[in-house]
């Protein structure tokens, strides 16, 4: 049935193509409607590895395939209403999976057809969706981290009036060129209200259920079933996600509040190994923004809500196989050293809470401030009437006091300064030994414009680190010449030892250079960058979604286009 | 528009609201059997076994054409001696109606019961037969088929299919009874001549003979008529592991199927009294000297297939 799709969708993409050759300057133009429209991307990422002991890169690839090339096609064809979309995946050697394999095979990774009548949108094929926040449910991909959690099904959205949409659908989630079994189904509903021009209001509430089926439900039997008696339970098939969530704009004020909830299921618990239990997430938000000022604090509280395809889906990364989406409530950091430390969400319970402050006192100056901490479970003590944080080594995960300012001195020359402190537990977070880290990280980042097309940017962050591996420093260089080429040239200094890269006793601790080299062309949508770099092992986050990475050392080739 | 709406939701909610409690998988509460549990690899790899077909008869007291599967199961065990073991499956499901219900004909009445719950799960987990007599073939989905049940025409020529393939692994079982403990000790061997992907589940099945007890069936001249005291033969009273088997490679990586990937196992039971009949009727009761033990190795839940078995008798 697939293939039938499939070859039916590579017809319609060959006769369409045609159809349009055939129309350009030809004498019985059609309306654009009618013509429709054609568009598409083109991405790869292509590395040769250089194998390097010292840092720990020295995976398969750097062993035995010694480069490896990812790539994706995407296609997309409006006309009438419909919509077809494909995409051809291709991976040789690939570690965007699991890290620690080579993985190589290519095919339609995406196909999807979608019509619009009236007021209601029609998909069968691959989709990718989410229920506000994400955090009952969410089919997204990220490419970086390999990945692509598309769900493969049929969905219907309805917009019965202007103010309200309802969505549900049913299918199955996508694992590489296949799909896993259990069948994921749900709804979701939300509703604008607008009280008065200061005042508007909206409603959300969604409803997943996820059904195992039989081949994984007797994997996850056969597992409960080796478990000494005292720790057998019955699994449940089915789970079912429920969440209401409301926006609220009061003039320059505006606040959120979710709530989800889960049925009891078995999730892997602490200790690896499966326990039943139900789950839920309190999160909510309160932002104030006025001229000159920006206010946003928040706050989330996980409680045994990891939601995947199967509750033994744990490996090769803690993301995997997820039906929802966590998002960490920490700030996003660019730079190189204030990015080597992330908070990545405990789904089995947290507390987090952040507060970010912007001020713009000057249309030159602007100081932006960011405070966040996240707990265990039991680091907020909510049974003492107002809420107790508790901060000890029993209870920590992470925290973060971040402050930078800018100032652009003149049309050509702008500077900015800034500090972060960082507190990180990564025994919990990277799963390994390793003592509490706090790193202090000064930081800074200069621009100077040469003329209209060519500027000159530096950043530098100095980590100081008795932890992880040590304290480092990080410079780089960029040359920029619009609008086609830029040039960057860096090191990251590993130059003081932490506690995991002690040298053996009566060896002098050597330092690591992590040089990077990079140079990047653009031509109308099309950019090549190549790039020469090594860098140590951590956490990578994109969009909020992390995993530990293996350092790297070696080449990069990557060629993005759109058409 | 507004009414549209609303049936939308009404119909959302009677849906997401509306359905029935679901059943659980089977998950043995009973104390572990298992006292032994342990893999390894020898670099001897010892000769394969000849491969031993399994016959699951899936049987009712009141199917009339049972004892006639049951005939042509232990012809085709009489036809391929050592080769073809065979175990007789009384499920307690309510949708076989009056097929396996104990005999309520006045003076043929049951004396027994002869129904399990663990033939009900292994009915649920391969197959719940329309009608009766039915039965698996080594657990083999046959093409063609929806489901993996065989009527009994077909085993014969099945079983003889079956006994033209080789088996990955080999099989030995060792068992003791204590009579003043009534302590039933098997031990078992899996050893693997060749290796094999995927993942593999143990099962171990405690059979008994000589069961008397009414049966419905036909005369000489194909006449329905019931027999107080037939034999029922292979019956299926308990097992040692789940009703899917226990999973062997429980951690893949660790435990690969590679040639000479040994399993061992031991398990221990007391035959103490049986109280679980599904009726007022008692279940048969232990008779060691009548038992046998039956142990395979299965594929996975979406293939079900029997790689090996092998039976003893206990003594």
């Amino acid at each position: 049935m697939k293939k039938i799709l499939l070859s039916i969708l590579a017809l319609l993409f060959i006769t369409v193509g045609f159809a349009q050759q055939g129309n350009v300057g030809g004498s019985t133009a059609l309306p654009q409607q009618e013509k429709g429209e054609f568009s598409g991307n083109f991405q790869t990422n292509n590395q040769f590895y250089v194998r390097d002991d010292r840092i720990g890169a020295n995976t398969t690839q750097y062993k035995h395939e010694l480069s490896s090339t990812d790539a994706w096609l995407f296609l997309n064809y409006k006309i009438k209403g419909f919509n077809f979309a494909m995409r051809y995946d291709l991976f040789n050697n690939s570690p965007l999976f699991n890290p620690q394999q080579a993985y190589s095979n290519q095919g339609i990774g995406y196909w999807q057809i979608s019509k619009d009548i009236d007021n209601l949108n029609v998909t069968v094929g691959y989709f990718y969706d989410q229920f506000g926040t994400g955090m009952a449910f969410r089919s997204y991909e990220d490419r970086n981290i390999g990945i692509d959690f598309a769900i493969e099904g049929a969905r219907l959205i309805y917009k019965p009036t202007e103010n309200t949409k309802i969505k549900a659908f049913t299918g199955k989630q996508k694992f590489r060129f296949d799909i896993r079994e259990p069948i994921i189904r749900g709804a979701n509903i939300e509703h604008r209200i607008v009280l008065n021009e200061n005042l508007t209001t909206e409603f959300g509430g969604s409803i997943v259920n996820r059904i195992i089926d039989g081949g994984t439900m007797n994997a996850i039997a056969a597992t409960i079933i080796s478990y000494s008696l005292p720790n057998r339970f019955d699994p449940t098939y089915n789970v079912f996600v429920g969440n209401i969530y409301n926006t609220t704009s009061y003039k320059n004020f505006t606040l959120f509040l979710e709530y989800d909830q889960k049925t009891p299921e078995a999730i892997m618990g602490y200790d690896n190994t499966l326990i039943k239990k139900g789950g839920n997430i309190y999160y909510g938000s309160l932002s104030y923004s006025t001229k000159g000022i920006g206010i946003n604090a928040q706050f989330k509280r996980i409680e045994s809500f990891p939601f995947r395809t199967s509750p033994l889906e744990t490996q090769p990364t803690p993301n995997n196989a997820t039906v929802n989406y966590l998002p960490s409530l920490t700030r996003q950091n660019t730079y190189r050293l204030l990015a080597r430390y992330n908070a990545v969400v405990q789904e089995l319970g947290e507390n987090a809470m952040q507060l970010e402050f912007t001020l713009k006192p000057s249309k030159t100056t602007q100081i932006n401030i960011n405070l966040s901490a996240v707990t265990k479970l039991n680091g907020v003590n909510f049974n003492s009437g107002v809420p107790q944080l508790k901060w000890d080594s029993t209870t920590r995960l992470f925290r973060e006091l971040y402050v930078d300012v800018s100032h652009k001195f003149s049309k050509k020359f702008k500077m900015l300064l800034g500090v972060q402190a960082i507190g990180y537990n990564q025994a919990t977070f990277e799963a390994k030994a390793a003592p509490y880290v706090e790193a202090y990280t000064p930081f800074g980042e200069f621009t100077y414009k040469l003329n209209q097309s060519r500027s000159i940017r530096f950043e530098w962050q100095y980590m100081h680190n008795n932890q992880d591996l040590g304290s480092f420093v990080n410079g780089l260089l960029e040359f920029n010449m619009a609008p086609h080429w830029s040039f960057a040239a860096g090191d990251l200094l590993n130059f003081q030892p932490g506690a995991l890269n002690q040298p053996i006793s009566g060896e002098t601790f050597e330092q690591i250079h992590y040089f990077n080299f990079f140079a990047g062309y653009t031509v109308k949508t099309t950019r090549v960058t190549a790039g020469y770099l090594k860098q140590p092992t951590g956490v990578n986050c994109t969009g909020g979604v992390c995993r530990v990475e293996p350092a790297f050392s070696g080449a990069r080739l990557t060629l993005t286009t759109n058409f | 528009m507004k009414n549209l709406t609303l049936f939308i939701l009404i119909v959302f909610a009677i849906f997401a609201f509306s359905t029935c409690k679901e059943e659980p998988p089977y998950i043995n509460y009973e104390v572990s059997q298992t006292i032994l549990d342990t893999s390894y690899i020898v670099s001897v790899i010892p000769t394969p076994q000849p491969k031993e077909i399994l016959i699951e008869d899936v049987s009712g007291v009141g199917c009339v054409n049972c004892p006639q599967a049951a005939q042509i199961a232990r012809d085709i065990i009489a036809a391929n001696s050592g080769r073809v073991n065979t175990v007789t499956e009384y499920p307690n499901l309510t949708s076989l109606g009056i097929l396996v219900k104990p005999v309520d004909q006045n003076p043929f009445q049951s004396r027994l019961d002869l129904r399990s719950d663990v033939a009900k799960d292994i009915a649920n987990y391969v197959t719940v037969p329309a009608s009766l007599p039915s039965g698996f073939i080594n657990r083999k989905k046959y093409s063609g088929n929806l489901d993996w049940s065989q009527p009994k025409e077909n085993w014969s020529g099945d079983v003889n299919s079956e006994l033209l393939i080789a088996t990955p692994l080999n099989i030995d079982l060792l068992q003791t009874y204590d009579p003043s403990t009534k302590k039933l000790s098997v031990t078992l061997t899996v050893t693997y001549t060749q290796a094999v992907s995927g993942l593999h589940y143990l099962s171990v099945m405690l059979l008994q003979d000589s069961i008397i007890d009414s049966q419905e069936t036909r005369d000489a001249n194909n006449n329905t008529i019931f027999d107080s005291v037939y034999t029922h033969q292979h019956v299926l009273m308990d097992m040692l592991t789940s009703h899917t088997g226990d999973l062997l490679n429980v951690d893949s990586t660790k435990t690969p199927l590679i040639a000479g990937r040994v399993f061992k196992k031991r398990f221990e039971k007391i035959l103490d009294a049986r109280t679980n009949s599904p009726s007022a009727l008692p279940q048969p009761q232990w008779a060691p000297k009548h038992m046998k033990v039956l142990a395979f190795v299965s594929q996975d839940d979406k293939s079900k297939y029997i790689l090996q078995s092998k039976e003893i008798e206990i003594q």
